[in-house]
């Protein structure tokens, strides 16, 4: 069964008033104009409804007096006819007769002539009225007034007359009148109001068939207005949205010479210059990659030459005097560290040029860290440092490659090792729903905060008198940075001098996922920045 | 190019809103317009609200205020019950009559703890509604007798029904007309009753139409189609303009032809309650009326309300003088003083120099040749009324083929005679005659044996005034008219047969009076032959000089 969602048409509502400017501004207007036309409506209605009810009243008051006088006459007639033969009995229906005949009376009113309550002598001519229910139409108030009246005026006051649908306006005006030989008598008439009413309710439609109208035509000229204004704004929007998007070839289309057109032509100026120092840059870096990249190419060859070159004069290093041998050797471990080097530039190179591609495949983790851990054991029984692995989680098979992965890894324990300063090295592994984590803390010498900000710079030494053992190019850190942003991870660090550092490696389980926090704590020992 | 164009058209359509807006007003010129029919409206009807009795008052006083509080019929006239001790209230029935009382009555007490009220009186209605008013007042003398109640007077002995003064009379009770058939079930034939408005209307004309028709309309002058054991059952409803009357249980035997015509009786007699329709039962159980049984009879009213004349040589109807088929040469042949004309139009009588002759389309033939005869009548069966104006009593029905019967009548035999009519509907008879007691204006029935006329029936008197009497004819079904002369001028008054006189117009050398289709069309001929019509405004010359004015039936 559907059921009128009251909640999501709210909900849709605010969010239409909150994307849309035309919405916004119609409805503003549609409610401020709907306020001052209901305003001035009801001032219409009201002042037109009392002048109705005021001229009918004074009209009928006319009327009523012209009545009295009428009724007065004719009972005057009767005493000063016939003397003795005079019809007492009749006088009253006579002037009941002679006031609905005149113009006193209009359609629907009623007429009452009552002898005045607490009189004496013979009750003749008796009470008469239009109907049996008229006299309860009269108040006592009102009846106590026009008894005790001594200035010969008309007393009024609205009634309501009940019918079968609720009760009809009227109006009962009450004067007295003196029958000779018999006493003082009232005479009312009841006057309905209802097709008085009947305009006043005609005029209160016609204001609010009116006052709707209006308010739904300024709606729909305002809807008009505001799209002449909102419509380039729009436009404007949706332009520098495509340029955002990246298509720099979007421009708003200028026409005339007003604010909007400044608007446009500066826009379109704007987005000029951004895709001309965009395009320049972009051909600029490209020029510079392609310059890195050339140049570690036309490196290599001759590199080759020395390269072998020197493994012949190392292979006969014996046969030289003892200075030429370790030249030798010092030839060839240069040799290969510019090699080592010169590789690393190229990767970086294709870092830079944006040429290089990530090959997951399902690796679990855990086991390379510990493939990686063994490797570099020897490394670490030299320096005296311990190795160890925590891996509370991270058993499942997250989609890495492999290979960067473990250079990551291998560059990580490596400078663990050469800053630990003997101490033990500890790497840990986690993972949650969304993310896994691998973090290299060792208890070694650390780095300052200074340090901390330029450590993953290119060639940027911490400490550059430090003894290298694992014959670092300075880019290792770099690559690995490089590595962890192909895989959408994050690379983090963690160092306080003499307490250690540690590096913390994010990556998402699945390609493509998006980190929003690591599972590790950074340092994941509970070791925290603030204490220092 | 298109913008252009809505431009425009918008300036088009703002300009003729403005101009429209600003037409409108209360206008100050005009051409003539015709309004609507000027009425003067009779009616002005009025309740009365009388007080029970006072606390401490003399047994005259109470009188008094009884009469006063007898004007209010509401709920069985509680309020004039609450002037009785308990016993007489049960007892005294206030429908059974009422006295229409002229002049203001003074009670006077006898002592004896009696009061007498002497009750100037000319007209009375009975139990079922049947008026009488007389020519002149008479007194009539009432006795009320008092107990003492928890030391308050209250009448302990009273004569049934009520006295009314004329003008409370006039304002609570309301002339009902009760309809019954010509003895061939073709017409209706009114039976005017007076019954007080209110709720129990309906109830008291079932009950006095199943009574019959009055004393002189009986002995076979109207039929009337409910046979003689039905009696009223329980009220008569009335929802939406649907009367449902209730019958004894007699009334379930009855045939279906006669349940057809007893419909017919109830819709007319009911219809000036806004009755349409009309669902019979028998002690609950419905009887049934199927649409051939339905009885479609009305009032006879004229044919042709056009005027018939014989102007110069022609004898037609005014104006265009259109001639009747057969005969309108063969009245003008007869150069006579008054023609009738019957209700198939086919024959006529003319009174001529030689006496009464009937003209039909074979030729035209001497009925009557006695002296001194009146405008002669014909009646639905063709045949000739005449009478001589010296003997009231010689009247003579002539059939079509040419044997004279004699009618007899309770007409005294030396009155002078103006003016026979037969009703249209062919039952009853009008008589207008000047006796040495005065001027009579009489009714009667036509009582027939198989459609040959034997007898009037009683005769009824109308209040007819004292002027000297020149000629009478039927307004409609109800009502007739007379015209008279007081020297001066004549005066037309309209009679409602078991009513009160009304609409009085005079005029000047008026010689013959026709009617035909109610008051609308009252006319007559003056001795230069100038016919006047009645108007709201009097009696006006309708432009045409003839001969003859002829009655239409």
């Amino acid at each position: 069964m559907r059921y009128f969602d009251w909640r999501g048409w709210l909900r849709q509502g605010l969010r239409l008033w909150r994307t849309s400017l035309l919405t916004r501004t119609i409805a503003t207007t549609l409610i401020l104009s709907a306020v001052a036309v209901t305003i001035i409506g009801a001032y219409i209605a009201i002042s037109v409804g009392n002048n109705l009810f005021d001229s009918r009243r004074d009209q009928l008051l006319a009327q009523a007096n012209r009545a009295t006088a009428t009724v007065q006459n004719a009972f005057n007639n009767l005493t000063t006819g016939q003397g003795s033969t005079v019809n007492i009995e009749d006088a009253t229906s006579t002037a009941y007769t002679d006031v609905l005949q005149s113009s006193a009376s209009t359609a629907n009113s009623q007429i009452a002539i009552l002898r005045t309550p607490g009189q004496s002598g013979p009750r003749i001519p008796i009470d008469l009225s239009t109907f049996s229910s008229t006299k309860s139409l009269i108040s006592k108030a009102l009846r106590k007034e026009v008894a005790e009246s001594t200035t010969s005026r008309v007393y009024w006051q609205s009634i309501g007359i009940p019918t079968a649908t609720g009760r009809q306006p009227a109006i009962v005006i009450g004067s007295s009148v003196i029958l000779p030989k018999s006493g003082q008598y009232e005479l009312y008439l009841i006057y309905n109001l209802s097709d008085s009413e009947q305009t006043l309710n005609f005029v209160q439609s016609t204001l609010v068939f009116g006052g709707l109208a209006l308010i739904l035509l300024i709606g729909a000229v305002t809807w008009v207005v505001v799209r002449l204004v909102v419509g380039p704004v729009r436009v404007a929007a949706e332009t520098a949205q495509k340029l955002a998007a990246g298509e720099l070839e979007q421009r708003i289309p200028e026409r005339g010479d007003d604010v909007i057109a400044t608007l446009a032509r500066s826009f379109n100026g704007m987005a000029d210059s951004l895709q001309r120092q965009i395009v320049q840059l972009a051909t600029l870096s490209q020029v510079q990659q392609r310059f890195v990249s050339d140049v570690s190419h036309e490196l290599r060859t001759p590199l080759t030459t020395i390269r072998l070159a020197g493994d012949v004069l190392y292979d006969q290093r014996d046969a030289f005097p003892p200075a030429t041998a370790r030249t030798a050797e010092l030839l060839r471990t240069q040799v290969q560290r510019f090699e080592i080097l010169l590789a690393d530039l190229l990767e970086m190179s294709r870092y830079d040029a944006g040429a290089v591609e990530v090959d997951t495949e399902p690796t679990n983790l855990v086991r390379l860290v510990e493939d990686a851990v063994e490797s570099v054991a020897s490394l670490a029984e030299t320096k005296g440092s311990q190795l160890r692995v925590i891996a509370p989680g991270g058993y499942f098979e997250a989609e890495v490659e492999a290979r960067r992965i473990r250079r990551i890894l291998q560059n990580l324990l490596a400078n663990a090792i050469d800053h630990g300063e003997g101490k033990p090295i500890i790497v840990y592994v986690d993972s949650d729903e969304t993310a896994v984590a691998l973090a290299v803390r060792d208890f070694g010498v650390g780095m300052t905060p200074a340090a901390m900000e330029r450590v993953f710079d290119r060639f940027w030494r911490a400490d550059p008198s430090r003894q290298r053992t694992t014959g670092g190019t300075g880019l290792g850190l770099a690559i690995s940075l490089e590595d962890a942003a192909l895989h959408g991870g994050w690379l983090e660090v963690w160092s306080a001098p003499n307490e250690g550092s540690c590096f913390r490696l994010t990556l998402p389980r699945k390609v493509g996922g998006v980190l929003r926090s690591s599972p590790l704590e950074l340092p994941p020992d509970g070791t925290d920045d603030s204490d220092e | 190019m298109s913008r252009n164009r809505t431009l425009r058209a918008v300036v088009v359509a703002l300009l003729s809103c403005l101009a429209l807006a600003g037409c409108v007003s209360i206008p100050t010129s005009g051409g003539v317009n015709v309004g609507p029919k000027v009425v003067n409206k009779g009616d002005n009807p009025f309740v009365t609200d009388p007080l029970g009795p006072p606390h401490n008052a003399s047994r005259t006083e109470l009188v008094n205020d009884f009469l006063q509080a007898l004007t209010s019929s509401e709920h069985n006239y509680s309020v004039a019950r609450q002037f009785l001790t308990a016993k007489a209230a049960q007892g005294w029935d206030p429908t059974q009559s009422v006295l229409v009382r002229e002049k203001p009555a003074t009670p006077q007490d006898i002592g004896d703890q009696t009061v007498d009220l002497a009750v100037s009186t000319k007209a009375s209605v009975n139990s079922l509604g049947v008026y009488v008013e007389q020519s002149t007042d008479s007194t009539q003398t009432l006795s009320y007798n008092f107990i003492k109640v928890k030391g308050q007077w209250r009448i302990s002995d009273l004569p049934d029904g009520i006295v009314l003064s004329r003008t409370s009379f006039e304002n609570s009770f309301q002339a009902y007309p009760l309809y019954f058939f010509d003895p061939e079930y073709t017409y209706l034939v009114p039976d005017v009753r007076w019954f007080p408005t209110g709720s129990t209307v309906q109830d008291r004309i079932v009950k006095a139409l199943l009574a019959g028709p009055t004393d002189w309309l009986q002995q076979g002058v109207v039929a009337t189609a409910f046979p003689a054991g039905v009696q009223p059952g329980s009220p008569v409803t009335i929802t939406d303009s649907t009367a449902s009357v209730d019958f004894s249980a007699s009334a379930a035997s009855v045939k279906a032809p006669a349940l057809g015509r007893m419909q017919r009786q109830l819709e007319a007699s009911l219809a000036s309650l806004n009755i349409t329709n009309v669902a019979m039962t028998a002690r609950g159980a419905p009887l049934p009326v199927s649409d051939s049984q339905q009885n479609h009879a009305v009032p006879a009213v004229a044919v042709n309300p056009a005027a018939l004349v014989q102007k110069g040589k022609q004898f037609g109807f005014f104006p265009g003088m259109q001639a009747i088929g057969g005969i309108s040469s063969q009245v003008v042949a007869l150069n006579g003083t008054a023609a009738t004309l019957d209700r198939s139009q086919a024959n006529a009588a003319v009174l001529a120099k030689g006496g009464v002759y009937l003209v039909t389309s074979s030729g035209t033939k001497l009925v009557d040749s006695r002296p001194n005869l009146i405008a002669p009548s014909i009646d639905t069966f063709g045949y000739v009324w005449s009478v001589p104006s010296s003997d009231a009593s010689a009247i003579v029905a002539t059939g079509p083929d040419g044997v004279p019967h004699p009618i007899s009548s309770g007409l005294p035999s030396g009155a002078t005679i103006v003016a026979l009519d037969v009703s249209h509907d062919g039952t009853r008879m009008l008589a207008y005659l000047a006796t040495s007691s005065g001027p009579q204006l009489v009714v009667a029935g036509i009582i027939r044996r198989a459609g040959l006329p034997t007898s009037l029936g009683d005769l009824l008197q109308l209040p007819v005034s004292s002027a000297q009497p020149i000629d009478a004819a039927w307004v409609d079904s109800s009502t007739v008219a007379a015209l008279g002369s007081d020297g001066a001028e004549d005066t037309v008054v309209s009679y409602l047969i078991g009513g009160s006189p009304s609409d009085t117009s005079t005029t000047e050398g008026a010689i013959h009076l026709i009617g035909g289709q109610g008051a609308d069309s009252l006319r007559l001929i003056t001795q230069d032959g100038a016919v006047q019509e009645l108007r709201a405004s009097g009696w006006q010359n309708i432009n045409v000089a003839a001969s003859i004015l002829a009655t239409q039936q």
